[in-house]
């Protein structure tokens, strides 16, 4: 597969994902552009390796981890998903899912990769863990703190079924 | 699933959705991923060349045509500064100009405070990167609006924080602490020097004094022109330059120059001259024919190089991404190349 290929085949899953992974538009575009002009001088190497795709993943997590630590000291973000125009009269879901985007958005920002690696990508701990670089161990740990965390703010009531 | 699963992967689909330019993002990627590379290969073609030098692997320079610039000798070592454009007003008197004309930077630097290590101009910005001695480098922005500052990008400035709006160029100098053990901060200043102008200063370094250097070395009141060693004097129909970029980095060693050019609606090329010293030999057999002169047509379709210019790639990329012109405009393009005697005279360049 080629560099190009593989962008415009899965280019816009990884803008999706760190539009998640930063709750920022902007930077989510920024942050892939950056990762994938990273991968380029790379692909050959990362188009030989078992799944060209986690190893991608893995350097936008990376990179937006980095990013983040230098967010929450100084910078701050000019364009959230919360500044969307057009969404002032919710009804019952859409103010449910806003507020459950708040209580995401508020989680640690390991917790709220696992999560979006788990209920948005799909993704089994064991590939979660290697895109964290991280065990299996480690993620479950993040994923049940996350999910008490959400449970406790949203009200929801403790169920054995959940995916921790 | 639960009630709460089901509630969280909803949630996470709704705040992911929206439609993505992928063209853009793999244009843009390419675009920096090639920068990068060909800084790279500037470092290991210095190793390279150092092998040369020692007797390994002896190449043959190949001969030139007439019209050709001739190999320098005595390369000049005096800093490399864009020549003024006494014609033109600084930006101080005619904000409204800056970055409308890829031709003309309308502000400079005090050389005795900073030397040039690169100037761009074009497309809404003006841009200059600048050594303040010891390694230091430091980027100038300057644009009519704040959009136009964000949107240029510079390479190997990493600390770039998030777009700011018009009221974050308030003045302040912010610091951006290292993403990781051992690096450095970055520092950015954003302010408004003028009515109708925004800028930004960037850096990476231990302190903030390389933001003030730089400020106090702005000069508005001049203008320069974006000198380069080629001129293009033939474009294709209805296109435009768009974008003049040259850097002087680890000049006379290496110099690179990227002239963008504009068709009527979303068309583009970027015709690139790539000099470096330690060139020994390059491809000498062509499989086209531009002006007279050998021209190599690469596999992939998307790029045309003129052949026989000394340590030197002049090419034309005219492809994907950049959809919209064909060989024969770029053709055109490089058929009209226009390039200075010596590459590594800056007083011979236009």
């Amino acid at each position: 597969m080629t560099f190009e290929e593989y962008v415009s085949s899965r280019g816009p899953a990884l803008v999706r994902l760190a539009r998640l992974l930063t709750g920022d538009e902007h930077r989510a575009e920024d942050l892939t552009q950056d990762v994938l002009a990273r991968a380029y001088l790379h692909w050959r190497r990362i188009a030989r390796v078992d799944r060209p795709d986690v190893y991608v993943r893995r350097m936008l997590v990376n990179a937006n981890t980095s990013w983040w630590r230098r967010r929450s000291s100084r910078e701050l973000a000019t364009a959230e998903f919360a500044d969307r125009p057009g969404r002032g009269d919710l009804g019952g879901e859409a103010a449910d899912r806003d507020e459950m985007w708040r209580l995401i958005r508020a989680l640690p920002d390991r917790q709220r990769t696992v999560l979006v690696l788990r209920y948005y990508e799909d993704l089994d701990d064991a590939t979660i863990a290697a895109i964290m670089d991280c065990s299996p161990v480690t993620v479950r740990t993040h994923a049940m703190r996350a999910l008490t965390h959400l449970r406790e703010r949203f009200g929801v009531p403790m169920t054995n079924g959940s995916r921790s | 699933m639960t009630d709460l699963d089901q509630r969280i992967a909803s949630t996470l689909r709704e705040r992911a959705e929206g439609a993505v330019d992928t063209d853009r993002l793999t244009a843009r990627a390419v675009t920096v991923g090639r920068t990068r590379r060909r800084r790279r290969r500037t470092g290991t073609g210095v190793a390279l060349g150092l092998v040369a030098a020692l007797g390994f692997g002896a190449t043959t320079v190949p001969e030139l045509p007439r019209q050709l610039p001739r190999t320098h000798a005595g390369p000049s070592t005096a800093p490399v500064v864009p020549p003024r454009e006494p014609g033109a007003p600084g930006a101080a008197a005619r904000p409204d100009l800056v970055g409308a004309d890829p031709g003309v930077l309308h502000f400079g630097i005090d050389p005795a405070r900073a030397r040039y290590l690169g100037w761009e101009a074009g497309r809404g910005v003006e841009s200059v990167r600048l050594d303040l001695g010891g390694d230091r480098q430091v980027v100038v922005d300057l644009a009519r609006t704040a959009a136009d500052v964000e949107q240029a990008f510079h390479d190997g400035m990493s600390y770039s924080p998030e777009p700011a709006g018009a009221t974050g160029f308030d003045g302040q100098i912010r610091r951006v602490p290292p993403s990781g053990p051992g690096g450095q901060p970055g520092w950015i200043l954003r302010w408004r020097p003028g009515p109708g102008l925004y800028a930004r200063v960037t850096t990476v370094a231990p302190d903030d004094r390389d933001l003030r250097t730089a400020v106090a070395a702005l000069r508005l009141d001049e203008a320069y022109r974006c000198a380069a060693p080629l001129r293009l004097t033939a474009l294709p129909a209805g296109a435009r330059l768009g974008r003049c970029a040259v850097t002087v980095i680890n000049f006379p060693d290496s110099l690179d120059v990227q002239f963008t050019v504009l068709g009527s609606k979303e068309e583009r090329l970027d015709v690139r001259l790539e000099y470096r010293s330690e060139i020994a030999g390059s491809r000498t057999e062509g499989n086209r024919t531009i002006g007279g002169r050998p021209a190599y047509r690469y596999p992939r379709g998307d790029k045309l190089e003129l052949l026989g210019i000394p340590k030197a790639h002049l090419t034309v990329w005219f492809g994907w991404p950049h959809q919209g012109f064909t060989e024969a405009d770029a053709a055109t393009v490089l058929a009209g190349v226009d390039l200075a005697t010596d590459l590594t005279r800056p007083d011979t360049w236009e």
